[in-house]
């Protein structure tokens, strides 16, 4: 087979006013998002495993001649878009959604697959735009002893190609000056030449899409149709009857030639690479690769699901140890802070208490999860750079499997343990709508990092004290594991009755291992604790403004009163009126503090939030929750960390100063029921706490997570998917409740 | 409560609540905008979209 001549570059549509833009495409892991962080100095989020980068991210490469537009597009291995991030690549290649085409083509290129690599950039020749190759991975092809000769490669391919190694910054320099030379001076790659059968059907394809109403139709759009039959480009496609007999018919004319229409374009193209290639790639032979051994045992049935678990446990385990003495250190400065804030406010006692009960006790009581949520992700990232993560996803094919879902969905079901809307949008890579759907329905069960502090509360008070710092953090560990267990179940439910999924293969690319680079593992970590301060800053405290001020208005003069009436009654039947009297003089005293304390109480309980919280309590009987649970489930709808800010405004309001301290922990242990059967009996059992963390594993309450599922499926899911998850939530707390107390 | 304190209050919670509205609204904008099909109805959400990205 031999090359076409290189045409004219393809028309992007670019005013002379534009920026250059230029797209990274390549296939998945191959290290764009890597190198689009290096020339853009965005972070995208990056990782040792194919399918993260699901959509298309644009960043601006700043140089002295210019500015130029860089587009980061989703990997893929060849131009046959099957599934939704891959339509992405065919959709910004074609000049669609909303954008012109890029002016130049940047390959990222796995030096160690070259050749598997090559079929997109064969395939993408056809677009007719500039380009210019990256070689990437160069350190890791030496080490298995693949030699590229990047300048004959360079003479074959007749474009530019830059030897680099992105995570580690090497040839970024060669590459900054490349781009604005291929720009400056474009050179195309060359086409393949295809035989006479399929050139006809091309002509015959474009003739008859034009007679569609489909305007000019250039060689590649054909192409795509006659070996594509999903292509985007026959979506726009009306009268789909009339398009499927002229591909029949071309189909039919290639099988006359002796070529299989099914695997005629793979075929040719890797004919036609056979021949670039020639004499490029010298390999010293087999390399002995540690990694098939390392693979033997970290893939094992069983010794490689004991090591998962086992690293697992190793991570939950670890947020505990780890974590105390800077979560002491958060707690000291919020209480340091509320010190200090009081004293600024003499005279107005609303305003002292908007700022030291409602946004210091909201907000910090937040932040003090910070280093948790900094560990997860150092783990997090550290798993995903080794490569590890993409060997989890194999372990778990056959614990996915049975349910009709594959290890293809682990990774938006492990990106969901970081947030669930990155893992709902990581379901693009899955090309089976029926099976995307699924993944997407179960993404929120994952225990995302918002839990997390929900946990940590309630298993740091009520079962480390108790059980030990171990069993808390198989506590975590297992807490971890409860969305999983009943999504699960409910997935093979759904497929069972509903959607009725058929079993498919599941394929995945495994990345060599890596060491992690610390740069990397601290830009996770620094984006997701700034995301949790930011989040803490803005939404947590006008979240904690509005609910101070729901449980502090109205203010009922009558009722303070009344309480202090009854207050001092009773206190004076135990000692004298003048002694009862001079203890209430002085403000310090313990008896006015106690009084000032259930004044507060008695206000919040009629306040506008305590008055709901009673109303809507009985809903949440059952599950032996009191008001002022009800009251935090309730507010944490929008967002989960909001449980812990009005948990904390709550108490700090209207804790009973006996108790010794206004640490929201020594709260939660002492609070006892003020009414009804269970009159002072402790409210947070061990069913309760159980229950609580429970329905908080199993709750939809994220509103953006409602809007992701939107907008990825449509309302009705969204719908179906906040009130069943609601539904089964609720059951759990309930059924928990019912049985542990009768045990 | 003196006017000043209760003026502060409200400004205060006033500030908030535009704070959260605000940012639901964004959101809801922002979903409608992605689940716009890609120009061919020609709606205003579309179009001040693309307009955005002009």
């Amino acid at each position: 087979m031999s090359a076409a001549p290189a045409t004219q570059p393809a028309d992007s549509g670019r005013k002379s006013t534009d920026r250059p833009l230029v797209a990274l495409v390549g296939n998945p892991n191959t290290g764009k998002s890597t190198l689009f962080n290096r020339l853009t100095g965005l972070r995208q989020h990056i990782a040792n495993y194919p399918g993260i980068t699901v959509e298309k991210k644009s960043g601006l490469l700043r140089l002295p001649g210019g500015d130029i537009d860089i587009l980061d597009l989703p990997g893929c291995y060849s131009l046959t878009a099957v599934s939704r991030d891959e339509r992405v690549v065919m959709d910004v290649l074609g000049g669609r959604l909303g954008l012109r085409r890029p002016d130049l083509l940047v390959f990222v290129v796995d030096a160690t697959n070259l050749k598997r690599n090559l079929l997109l950039v064969s395939q993408c020749a056809e677009l007719g735009i500039p380009a210019l190759m990256v070689l990437n991975q160069c350190d890791a092809a030496k080490r298995n002893g693949i030699r590229i000769d990047a300048a004959l490669l360079s003479k074959r391919l007749g474009i530019e190609v830059i030897e680099t190694v992105a995570t580690r910054g090497r040839g970024l320099e060669d590459l900054k000056k490349a781009i604005p030379a291929a720009l400056e001076k474009p050179s195309l790659l060359p086409r393949i030449e295809w035989p006479e059968c399929v050139q006809h059907s091309c002509v015959s394809l474009c003739k008859g899409l034009r007679d569609l109403g489909q305007g000019e139709v250039s060689q590649a759009e054909a192409l795509r149709v006659l070996f594509d039959s999903d292509s985007a480009f026959t979506c726009d496609v009306r009268d789909k009857v009339c398009l499927k007999q002229m591909v029949d018919d071309a189909h039919r004319e290639i099988r006359g030639s002796g070529l299989n229409p099914g695997s005629a374009e793979a075929v040719l193209h890797y004919r036609h690479l056979e021949s670039l290639l020639n004499g490029v790639i010298q390999s010293s032979g087999p390399v002995a690769r540690s990694q098939d051994s390392i693979d033997s045992l970290l893939l094992h049935r069983v010794w490689g699901t004991l090591i998962f678990l086992g690293v697992m446990y190793v991570v939950f385990q670890s947020l505990y140890s780890w974590a105390g003495p800077l979560m002491d250190l958060i707690d000291s400065v919020t209480g340091a802070a509320q010190d200090f804030a009081r004293p600024l406010f003499g005279g107005m006692p609303a305003l002292e208490s908007l700022v030291c009960d409602g946004i210091i006790a909201g907000v910090g009581g937040v932040l003090i999860f910070l280093p948790q949520i900094l560990i997860l992700f150092f783990f997090i990232a550290l798993l995903e750079d080794t490569g590890y993560m993409a060997r989890a996803a194999f372990l778990v094919d056959k614990l996915f499997s049975w349910c009709g879902l594959n290890g293809r969905s682990f990774v938006p079901l492990l990106s969901s343990y970081a947030c669930a809307i990155p893992g709902v949008m990581a379901a693009r890579t899955l090309s089976d709508p029926k099976a995307r759907l699924t993944t997407i329905l179960m993404a929120p069960f994952m225990s995302c990092s918002a839990r997390l502090p929900v946990y940590i509360l309630l298993i740091g008070t009520f079962i480390e004290p108790v059980y030990g710092p171990i069993a808390a953090g198989w506590a975590l560990f297992a807490m971890h594991f409860v969305g999983l267990a009943l999504a699960l179940p409910l997935a093979w439910v759904l497929n069972k009755f509903f959607l009725k999924l058929k079993p498919q293969p599941f394929i995945l690319e495994m990345p060599a291992y890596r060491v992690p680079t610390l740069r990397n593992i601290f830009h996770r970590m620094w984006e997701r604790g700034r995301e949790f301060v930011v989040r803490a800053g803005t939404v947590i405290l006008a979240f904690s403004v509005i609910i101070w001020s729901l449980l502090y208005f109205p203010r009922d003069q009558a009722l303070e009163e009344k309480t202090t009436q009854d207050f001092v009654a009773k206190a004076e039947a135990t000692t004298t009126p003048e002694a009862v009297q001079a203890q209430l003089a002085d403000p310090e005293s313990q008896l006015s503090l106690r009084l000032a304390h259930r004044i507060e109480s008695a206000q919040i309980e009629q306040s506008f939030l305590g008055r709901f919280g009673h109303a809507v309590q009985p809903v949440f009987d059952p599950a032996g929750f009191d008001w002022k649970i009800t009251v935090g489930v309730l507010s944490s709808f929008p967002a989960r960390e909001v449980i812990i800010a009005t948990l904390g405004i709550i108490y700090n309001l209207g804790a009973d100063v006996s108790e010794g301290s206004e640490d929201l922990r020594t709260v939660l242990l002492n609070e006892k029921w003020t009414s009804g059967a269970r009159l002072g009996q402790p409210v947070y059992t061990m069913p309760v706490v159980i229950g609580i963390m429970v329905f908080f594993a199993l709750c939809m309450q994220c509103g953006a997570t409602v809007a992701i599922i939107a907008r990825e499926l449509d309302w009705r899911w969204a719908t179906f998917s906040f009130f069943a998850m609601t539904a089964l939530a609720w059951l759990s707390a309930v059924v928990i409740y019912q049985i542990g107390s009768r045990l | 409560m003196s006017h000043i304190e209760a003026a502060i209050v409200i400004f205060l919670i006033a500030l908030s609540l535009s704070f959260l509205l605000r940012g639901a609204w964004k959101k809801a904008r922002a979903n409608r905008e992605a689940n716009c099909c890609r120009g061919r109805c020609g709606c205003s959400v579309q179009k001040k979209a693309a307009a955005a990205r002009q």
